[in-house]
């Protein structure tokens, strides 16, 4: 498959309401998927100050989000390639200034992410919860990826950070994958659950990309900074990322949900002072 | 040269005791420079008010330093030969001026309208930066008028001034309390949401009526509020129109009372961030299908 500079790549963040349910692996392993898929594929470290996509790949930038926002450095500059065949945009781990961004700096953030060329997808990897960053970079993508396991914290978690973005930004566009789950019965299990009480409160339905079934493999790739579906591309897990990654090249193509969605006409005006 | 003893004087209260014998002392030692005919005590009555002493120097034949000496202490110079009309035209004029500058209010001594509209700019920028939300709040003293007739206007002004006072004193230090005009008082909240701008108006409004129940005038306040969020495209214009409208509800809805966006209640339920059937729903996922 060919890019295409000109069309407007598929944004989207991979976010979830609670903490340590597998988003960053979530992340690199859909990245190194699409990119095995022929995108063109960039994952944008939006933890801002706990950043560890660079950790899972193992690669150490010199330069990261951080010295753009501070004016040290052009986003070409930082952007570098990584393992699994996409770029990487890091962001700096542990820098007290970036974990508390003024409003301002966050829409700089966003008009620096949505001024990057020559990408088929653009993956954000937010932190977890309901902070005002997370909030925004969740209204900069048109697509929301939730990322929930099986554990009950993580389910009302996500919940509840979708109960705020659409409540007060009346967002309706998120796609879940339940990671670490049993099989499909269980992951079906636990969307549908989910489902049906965002139906009965919220008054919307939400779309599933599939689940990612749990392997034995998985606690090896991470120790070994490697994306899985890079080690093991005939593992469950791997046959699981391609039917995600097949359903997120879908949003590409034209059709009802393809677009006006909402919240997408208000983050991409991009204020800068 | 010696400078004579202040004169003893019997105060009637402290202060005019303090301002008498320091005026008294001025004007000995004023006379023991210039000698004995150069100085005059005159009675000025501007307007309505009391009597205002003024103090008046006659600095011909004197040296040239000692004149400009002199002139730096004074409040007015007066050169022979001058237009005195002219003089006082001009400084009326930029005394004139002047108050179209000033920021504050002249009864109240609070913030003016002035200050109002150039701060509220200043502080939607502000959130614009921050993150922030800014909250305004309009408040209007219902029956203002009556005070005015039945008790005339110089109640109506005390009545003002200490309510103006109560409003800033019960505020916090980074509020700003303007007098809009009449018997309105408009406050920015920087850094406040529309609810705790809510929870403060009800306090405010609380405090105005334990002020007010012994007046013999029945006086009650209505308040209008509104919030800026820096996601929301408003100007300043819109925000001050939007809370206004809010202040007209209160008025409208019977007066002696609290408007604001109905949006509020919302969030008042997100507080709870997940209801408690919500809650039961989710924990419900081992007993569902």
């Amino acid at each position: 498959m060919t890019t295409n500079p000109s069309k407007s790549p598929i944004i989207a963040t991979v976010t979830s309401g609670k903490g340590g349910v597998g988003k960053t692996f979530v992340t690199v392993n859909l990245a190194a998927t699409l990119a095995a898929q022929g995108r063109k594929v960039l994952v944008v470290d939006c933890d801002l100050g706990l950043a560890n996509v660079d950790i899972m790949l193992g690669v150490h930038p010199r330069l990261s989000l951080k010295d753009i926002l501070f004016g040290n450095a052009l986003p070409e500059d930082v952007i570098i390639p990584v393992k699994g065949g996409f770029h990487l945009l890091p962001a700096c781990s542990g820098v007290r200034e970036m974990a508390q961004l003024l409003y301002e700096k966050i829409q700089i953030v966003k008009t620096v992410v949505l001024s990057l060329e020559g990408y088929d997808v653009i993956l954000l990897d937010t932190g977890a919860g309901i902070a005002e960053t997370v909030l925004q970079f969740n209204l900069l993508a048109p697509r929301n990826i939730v990322v929930l396991n099986r554990e009950l914290t993580s389910i009302t978690d996500a919940y509840a950070m979708m109960k705020v973005l659409h409540q007060v930004f009346g967002r309706d566009t998120f796609s879940l994958i339940a990671n670490s789950v049993a099989d499909e019965r269980d992951g079906e299990k636990i969307f549908h659950h989910i489902d049906g009480i965002c139906r009965r409160f919220l008054g919307f339905a939400l779309d599933y990309l599939g689940p990612v079934c749990r392997d034995e493999a998985v606690p090896k790739s991470i120790l070994r900074q490697e994306p899985l579906v890079l080690a093991d591309p005939g593992s469950k897990t791997s046959a699981c990322f391609g039917r995600i990654a097949g359903a997120v090249s879908h949003w590409g193509q034209p059709g009802p949900r393809g677009q006006a969605i909402p919240g997408t006409e208000v983050s991409a005006r991009g204020v800068l002072h | 040269m010696t400078f004579p003893e202040p004169m003893p004087t019997t105060p009637k209260t402290k202060k005019s005791a303090k301002s008498k014998s320091s005026g008294a002392r001025k004007r000995q030692c004023l006379n023991a420079i210039l000698g004995e005919n150069r100085t005059l005590k005159a009675w000025l009555r501007p307007g309505k008010g009391s009597p205002t002493e003024a103090f008046v120097i006659l600095a011909d034949g004197l040296s040239s330093k000692d004149r400009e000496f002199l002139a730096s202490t004074a409040d007015l110079v007066v050169d022979p030969g001058e237009d005195l009309i002219g003089l006082i035209a001009r400084l009326k004029r930029e005394n004139r001026q002047l108050k179209s500058l000033s920021l504050s209010d002249d009864l109240t001594g609070l913030y003016n309208k002035r200050f109002f509209s150039i701060q509220l700019e200043i502080e939607m920028a502000r959130a614009r930066r921050t993150g922030l939300p800014c909250s305004l709040t309009i408040i209007d003293f219902d029956n203002f008028k009556e005070i005015n007739d039945r008790l005339g206007h110089d109640e109506g002004d005390r009545f003002l001034i200490q309510m103006g006072g109560l409003i800033r004193e019960k505020l916090r230090p980074t509020d700003f309390v303007c007098r809009y005009g009449g018997d309105e008082f408009a406050v920015i909240m920087p850094a406040t949401s529309l609810l705790d701008a809510i929870g403060i108006a009800k306090r405010l409004r609380e405090f105005t009526a334990h002020f007010t129940w012994k007046m013999a005038v029945q006086v009650s306040a209505s308040f209008g509020l509104a919030a800026f969020e820096p996601s929301n495209p408003m100007n300043a214009e819109e925000f001050f129109k939007r809370t206004d409208s809010e202040l007209y509800r209160a008025k409208k809805a019977g007066k002696n009372r609290i408007s604001y966006p109905a949006q509020a209640s919302t969030q008042a339920r997100q507080r709870e961030a997940v209801a408690r059937d919500e809650r039961e729903a989710l924990f419900s996922l081992e007993t569902s299908a």
